[in-house]
Order: C-alpha cells, then structure tokens, then sequence
C-alpha cells in the first residue's frame, strides 16, 4: 500500500487507572488514501477518540507504526514535527472548548497563517475572508469573538481553521455531534464539497453511524480498542459481519412515515 | 379521550432576553398519550417541558394559562409529574447514593418509610434493567456509566408513581447504541404504568417512533401539530419540512457519490 497517505500498524495503548491497566488500543491497523474518507465508528468507550489521538499525536502509544505522507510519522519531533503538523488537523465535538475564548475569529485563523508561515502578513487579511466565505460565513464575522457565535458558526471556524492549514488529512472527532440536525446536515455537505475541492482525506469518528454512512468511502467499526471489521461503506453498513457492526445498525433511529 | 391538560395562549419571556422564549402556544394534552415536543435548540421546547412541569425559574415574566381540569390544583412535581432530564451527571446529586435519590420521591409520596422506600428503589432499578439492584442502592452517581446513570434518572422520576412523565432530551448526551435502549425502556415503562409522556427531543425518527403525536416548535412558536404520520408523511409548516429534510438515516443517500474518492 505505497500510495496510502496514512499508515498505521499495530498500534497499542493503555490507560493507567488506580493501579489498572486498561487497554485503550490493541493491535490495530488503518489506511487512509489520499481524498479518501474512512469513518471510524463505535460505541462510548471502543477506543475510537483514544486512536484519534494518537493519530494525531496529541497522545504517544506504547507500540506501533504510524506512516504519514512517506514519514515516520512517530519519529519527528521537535520543529520538524511542528512544521509536519500542518498537514494533518483536528476538529473536535465541542468547539467552544477548542478555542480560546478570548479569541475572535480573525485572531484564530491568523494563528496557523503565522506559526507556519503560510501566507505574507500584508495579504493574511484577505486569506481569512476567503476562508471564512469557504465555510459558509462573510467576511464580517471576522471582528466578532468566538464567544458570539452559535455552536454550527463555531464549528465552521473550527473548519476554516483546519483548511488554514491546507492539510491533507482532517480528524474530526465527533465533529457533528453537538449540533442541531440542519446544522449537521449543512456541515456534513460542507465537508465533501471541500473534499471534492481540495482532495482533503477525513477520519470521520462519530457513534452516530448514519452520518458516517454519508459521507464516508470505507467505515472501521470499532469495539474494545479493536478494529472488529472494516470495508466500504456500502459493504459494511449492508452485509455487516460483527455483533458491533449489526449492534449499531439496530441502533440508528428508524423514521416512522405510517402509523396507525 | 379526556383532557389532560389545556394550554391557552402560553407566553413566556426570560429576563433580559431579547425575544419571548414561547410565544402565544396553545395545545392540549390528551390523558393518556404520547406527545413529542420538537423543535432545534432555541426554539423554545425545553421552556414548553418546564413550563408543563412548574420547574420555571424566578423572574420569568408568564402570560396565558395552563389548566389541568382533573387536577386542584396543579400537579405536584415528583408525585404526579416525573421530569427527567438531558444529563443526568446534573440532574443527580452527587454526594447522594443512588438509594437513597430513588427512595425519596417513593417515601415522601407514596407514605413509604425509608426501609419500604429503599425496597421499592431496589424494585424500580431492577424495572430500569440496571444489574444487581440492591448492590447499586449504596453506590454514588460517578460510579455509572452515563446510560447507567439515565436509568437511574428514569426510576427516581417514575418512584412515587406519577401519571405524567416528561422527558427533556434524554438520550442527546448518550451514543446511539445506549440511546436506542433508553428509548425501548421509556416506551416499556410508560405502556405498563399507563402514563401521559411528554417526548422532547431534536430527532424525527426518535419523535416518530416513541410518539403519538408530533408538536414541531421553532422560534418559540407552535409550527404545527398533529399524529405521527400527518407531520411525518405530510408536513405542512416550514420548520417541520426542514427537521425532515435534514434528517440523516441509513436510507439518506451517500454524500460521496460512487463510493471512490
């Protein structure tokens, strides 16, 4: 599998809780192609936020390989890491909580602008009012404070904070989960026109396996810190083959049109 | 049918707020029946549920009426009206056992002392589906898992045998494999004990499914009421068309068309 973008093999992770060990992670294995979507789904608690993490180093594990664009993901370090971590980003459930709330919206996109030095001062203005209208917003909410913005605005910003980035992978960790079902709805169309544009690769991780479904290629149903079975979407959400799988496609909600 | 209760011209306005959280909402609520309330955040159903249940906080400025013709005068929360609401990790008192919060309603309505009230709690969590009863009666609320937890909720409200049950977003804060069991457990209890519920929730399918009838709020404002499979199959106000439109289930076609990037 040259052509994956993200590799990882056997990775392992364990939380020490009051003297227990308890595995977060056993052996597991993922690729993600490049522009490709693979949905990681499971249950509170399967491990799934855990590996995110650890994807994107925000948390080491204690074994295994992560290849990312040809490197060795888990061998840089220091400024070598920092200029790398570019091109991977996160978005997280709750955007208030990824923010400093002290911020405004300019200041937040202008952060990745500088730190990487992607575009020259003088046109960072201009930059963030084309993210900004990227991501479904004008130009003014650049003056307002993160604190002003509902939750779907936030979550845009978060968005818009990411494709600063211009990255090739975006995690996003129960990214659609906190909101109203029409803001859902318009951020889940928002994520594949900007796949289509950018050639953007997802980790989508949701419990929630109807939005899955909906925007990804492949989907990885975990359960206990494992991969207990993964393939295209269609495959997995049709002809499931785990008890984790038909579990969670027992337990999306049915629309009920006729009743007596 | 009988009426439950007969809301006329419900307004509702929180200091300071720039726009009445309800405005001008009649309805009524048949004994007996499943009413979901839904709506998107801000449009005013968890004020309808609070209302409903007299848990407003001070201050608020109320206009209109809320009549209960068979009750004088209006049902007493924890003995006729049990709420439950969206996280319980709030809703529960922290340094309570899990005994003694769901013994409390049971002993304080039902003429209970605290020994009879404690096996009536042991009852009810076995009733909740929640495992070895009497050894969770002397467990704390940061022991559980947060489907557990809502379980617990569910018992402590239904203890002293209420004949209406409100359930304010019950199942937002859990995954879905959890959800669905909270759900199966609410449609159980309130068949059994024959209770009046009120569903509120931000999920058609989840609305659909568990209620009789649908109550469709945006902006403070009633959009449009009627049985499931009139505002499901045949909506009519625009804030219910959109809840339709946006909802996302296995049948919604893919977003990535051909399966390939």
């Amino acid at each position: 599998m040259s052509a994956a973008l993200l590799e990882a093999t056997d990775l392992r992770k364990s939380w020490a809780a009051r003297g227990r060990s308890v595995v977060a992670l056993k052996e597991v294995n993922l690729t993600v192609a490049p522009g490709e979507t693979l949905g990681l789904v499971g249950r509170s608690g399967c491990g799934k936020s855990t590996l995110a993490r650890v994807l994107t180093r925000l948390t080491p594990p204690q074994s295994g390989a992560i290849r990312f664009r040809g490197e060795d993901w888990l061998a840089l370090s220091g400024a070598a890491l920092r200029t790398a971590r570019r091109h991977m980003q996160m978005v997280f459930q709750d955007p208030l909580g990824a923010f400093n709330p002290r911020a405004t919206v300019a200041g937040a996109l202008a952060d990745p602008l500088r730190i990487h030095d992607l575009v020259p001062p003088a046109r960072r203005a201009a930059r963030i009012d084309e993210l900004l209208e990227r991501v479904g917003l004008t130009a003014d909410y650049a003056r307002r404070s993160i604190l002003e913005l509902s939750g779907g605005q936030r979550q845009r910003v978060a968005i818009a904070r990411a494709l600063a980035c211009e990255p090739s992978l975006i995690v996003l960790d129960e990214a659609v989960s906190a909101l109203d079902v029409s803001v859902r709805a318009r951020i889940l169309d928002l994520l594949v026109d900007l796949q289509r544009e950018h050639g953007l690769a997802y980790i989508f991780v949701s419990h929630d396996l109807a939005a899955v479904k909906a925007v990804s290629h492949r989907i990885a149903v975990m359960e206990a810190g494992e991969i207990v079975e993964e393939g295209p979407t269609d495959a997995v959400v049709d002809h499931p083959q785990s008890p984790a799988a038909r579990a969670l496609i027992a337990a999306v909600p049915r629309l009920i049109r006729e009743k007596p | 049918m009988t009426v439950l209760c007969d809301i006329r011209q419900l307004a509702i306005r929180y200091p300071h707020a720039k726009a009445p959280s309800l405005d001008h909402v009649s309805l009524t609520l048949q004994a007996g029946e499943r009413l979901a309330v839904i709506g998107e955040s801000g449009s005013g159903k968890s004020t309808f549920a609070r209302a409903l249940a007299g848990l407003l906080p001070p201050g608020v400025t109320v206009s209109g009426e809320i009549v209960w013709p068979s009750f004088a005068p209006a049902p007493l929360p924890g003995r006729d009206l049990g709420f439950v609401f969206q996280d319980p990790g709030a809703s529960l008192n922290p340094v309570l056992t899990i005994g003694e919060q769901v013994a409390e309603g049971a002993k304080r309505h039902l003429g209970l002392n605290w020994k009879q009230a404690f096996v009536r709690a042991a009852d009810l969590l076995e009733r909740v589906r929640l495992p070895e009863p009497e050894r969770l009666l002397r467990a704390f609320p940061h022991q559980l898992s947060g489907g557990q937890r809502q379980r617990v909720a569910i018992a402590a409200a239904v203890a002293a045998r209420p004949s209406i049950l409100v359930a304010d977003e019950v199942t937002s804060a859990l995954d879905q494999a959890v959800q669905a069991e909270i759900v199966a457990l609410l449609d159980d209890l309130v068949r059994e004990e024959a209770m009046t519920l009120v569903f509120i929730t931000h999920d058609m399918a989840l609305a659909s499914t568990l209620a009789d009838r649908i109550a469709v709020f945006a902006a403070g404002r009633l959009q449009e009421i009627g049985p499931v499979r009139q505002v499901v199959g045949h909506p009519q106000s625009v804030a219910a068309k959109t809840l339709l439109e946006a909802h996302i289930d296995l049948e919604t076609p893919s977003l990535v068309v051909g399966g390939r990037p």
